[in-house]
């Protein structure tokens, strides 16, 4: 449904974006995170034909971006960060003007306009004037601009920015409803989101790539080595040579006196010997449990850390 | 075309859902009031005075009230039109909706003309009202319809001009303001160059006389039509909106 190939922006000697790459299927959610400032916004700024990217392309439900940008605009539903909405227009008549703006025929109009309401909650405040209106009313409004003409892509920049926890939940469920018959690109930094709504995640810090993958396989890729903190009694002689001895232990830190963090290979042959190696050397085992990656460690692990494994 | 009027109809929701609109209209139609009566008091004086000395001396509605009124429309349009066009792409990239526009359906140019008849539509709508002036005159003399006709589209052509800058000069920046003395910057030059003509010489004054828009509206105001003032405003506008595209279009580049 989208295809992305090499897409680069360069402003003046800053990069934006640097040859980005990915492929979405129809259906899929893919889950675009970054920190502040990593291209996110650039990147769907270029898929949506607002700005021009400076090499590469991008073709949206066939329609190629800098050849038939009309087309692909069409297609695409797009929320940006701040909602486009004219504050002194009603929730109803801002919502008819986007619908004729993307070329709703007539017939379908009021089908397109209640559908919108009713799916982002809206039709209690059809008729007030979007200025008066709370931030996050204001944020729905922005979605429901974007889904009026039930387009094949949507695309969100930070659509739950500024919202209290139930619109957020709200917004998310909305989003997870509309995928199936949408496509959708979803921009966040805010690390659960991915994890609650997406199928897939693109993680991007300095305009490039640095992960791509689904949401388990992300988390499962960092802990292929496993970590287990260990919490034992006291430390005889030479403990924690020990556990660093073991064939398959990759590291051995030490937390405080009596806790250890062990990050090990092998799955559970390895864990059994750990056990067996504490048990055996007296130190009084009172706690071991594996700590499984979350997303933000590996985002975190991805985006700081990411430089130095390039270079090597 | 549905495009265009989508978002001119738009633009005009918008100018009625503030007091703009309406300032501008009553601020338009105050000075023009104001130079109708300016014309229409000695004018009627001079009549019952002496009406045959009057008419001898070549004193009519054209010379006296229109010349007036068509000065008054110079000046009044001048310090308003472009209060109306400063809004109309600044306010856009302000508030973030020029991402929307940009990424719908819809074509720089459509977007261009769409906004551009939007807010001719208001120039029109002050048109309109301004036909009370003639109305009150066919009650006390002939009005000379033809030269009010011609007059109104020297208005309209002379209107249409500043509001193409304006509309340049809104692409330019999202500060209103700074739109608002652009076009001043821009079309005030083109209004004063009338009183500089003849006085360069050569090529230079041709050029001069050919962009004078303050003789244009002048002309038509006595009822002389002049296919060189027709082409003026025309080739005025043409090349506002096109800058104004290619701005938009650039825009994007940054």
């Amino acid at each position: 449904m989208i295809k992305v190939e090499h897409l680069s922006k360069v402003y003046g000697n800053r990069v934006a974006v640097w040859d980005l790459s990915f492929d979405l299927k129809k259906g899929e959610i893919l889950g675009f995170l970054g920190p502040n400032g990593a291209g996110k916004t650039t990147t769907m700024r270029m898929i949506t034909g607002f700005i021009p990217p400076s090499s590469g392309t991008a073709t949206v439900a066939g329609y190629d971006i800098a050849e038939e940008p009309l087309k692909v605009k069409g297609e695409i539903g797009y929320l940006c960060e701040a909602p486009p909405v004219y504050r002194e227009m009603s929730v109803k008549s801002y919502l008819k003007f986007v619908a004729r703006l993307k070329k709703v025929p007539r017939s379908r109009m009021n089908h397109c306009l209640d559908r919108a309401l009713q799916l982002c909650g809206l039709e209690d405040v059809a008729g007030r004037v979007i200025g008066n209106l709370s931030k996050g009313y204001r944020q729905r409004v922005g979605l429901a601009q974007a889904i009026i003409h039930k387009p094949a892509v949507l695309i969100l920049d930070e659509p739950t920015v500024g919202l209290d926890p139930r619109q957020i939940r709200d917004i998310r469920s909305l989003i997870t409803e509309l995928s199936g018959e949408q496509t959708v690109i979803l921009s966040t930094h805010i690390l659960p989101e991915v994890t609650v709504t997406c199928s897939r995640v693109i993680i991007i810090s300095e305009g490039q790539v640095v992960a791509e993958d689904t949401v388990e396989g992300l988390t499962e890729g960092l802990s292929k080595s496993e970590t287990m903190t260990l919490r034992v009694e006291r430390t005889p002689e030479g403990f924690q040579g020990a556990l660093a001895a073991l064939d398959q232990v990759v590291d051995v830190a030490v937390e405080s006196p009596n806790r250890f963090q062990v990050r090990l290979e092998g799955g559970d042959a390895t864990r059994a010997l750990l056990a067996n190696t504490v048990v055996r050397s007296g130190a009084g085992l009172l706690e071991m449990a594996r700590s499984t990656a979350t997303l933000e460690e590996v985002f975190l692990k991805l985006v700081t850390e990411e430089p130095e494994g390039e270079v090597a | 075309m549905s495009a265009i009027l989508t978002i001119a109809k738009r633009e005009i929701q918008s100018y009625f859902a503030s007091p703009i609109a309406y300032t501008i209209i009553v601020i338009v139609l105050l000075m023009m009031g104001f130079g109708f009566l300016r014309g229409l008091l000695p004018y009627s004086a001079l009549f019952t005075a002496n009406a045959a000395m009057a008419e001898e001396a070549g004193i009519n509605i054209r010379n006296y009230i229109v010349r007036e009124m068509i000065f008054w429309a110079q000046i009044s349009m001048m310090l308003c039109m472009p209060a109306l066009s400063m809004r109309l792409f600044s306010e856009e990239k302000k508030n973030g909706t020029a991402e929307l526009l940009m990424t719908s359906p819809v074509t720089t140019t459509q977007l261009v003309l769409g906004k551009y008849l939007g807010a001719v539509s208001i120039l029109g709508i002050i048109l309109a009202l301004c036909s009370v002036f003639p109305i009150i005159l066919e009650l006390l003399a002939n009005p000379e319809w033809a030269a009010m006709g011609t007059a109104a589209l020297g208005m309209l052509l002379y209107g249409m001009v500043i509001l193409a800058i304006g509309l340049f000069a809104s692409s330019l920046t999202e500060n209103q303001i700074v739109a608002l003395l652009t076009t001043y910057a821009l079309f005030l030059p083109l209004w004063l160059v009338d009183s500089m003509v003849g006085f360069m010489g050569g090529i230079l004054d041709e050029i001069l006389a050919g962009l004078a828009i303050g003789k244009m509206i002048r002309m038509l105001g006595q009822g002389l039509v002049d296919s060189h003032h027709l082409f003026l405003p025309v080739f005025l506008v043409s090349v506002f909106l096109f800058l104004c595209t290619q701005v938009l279009e650039s825009n994007r580049w940054r």
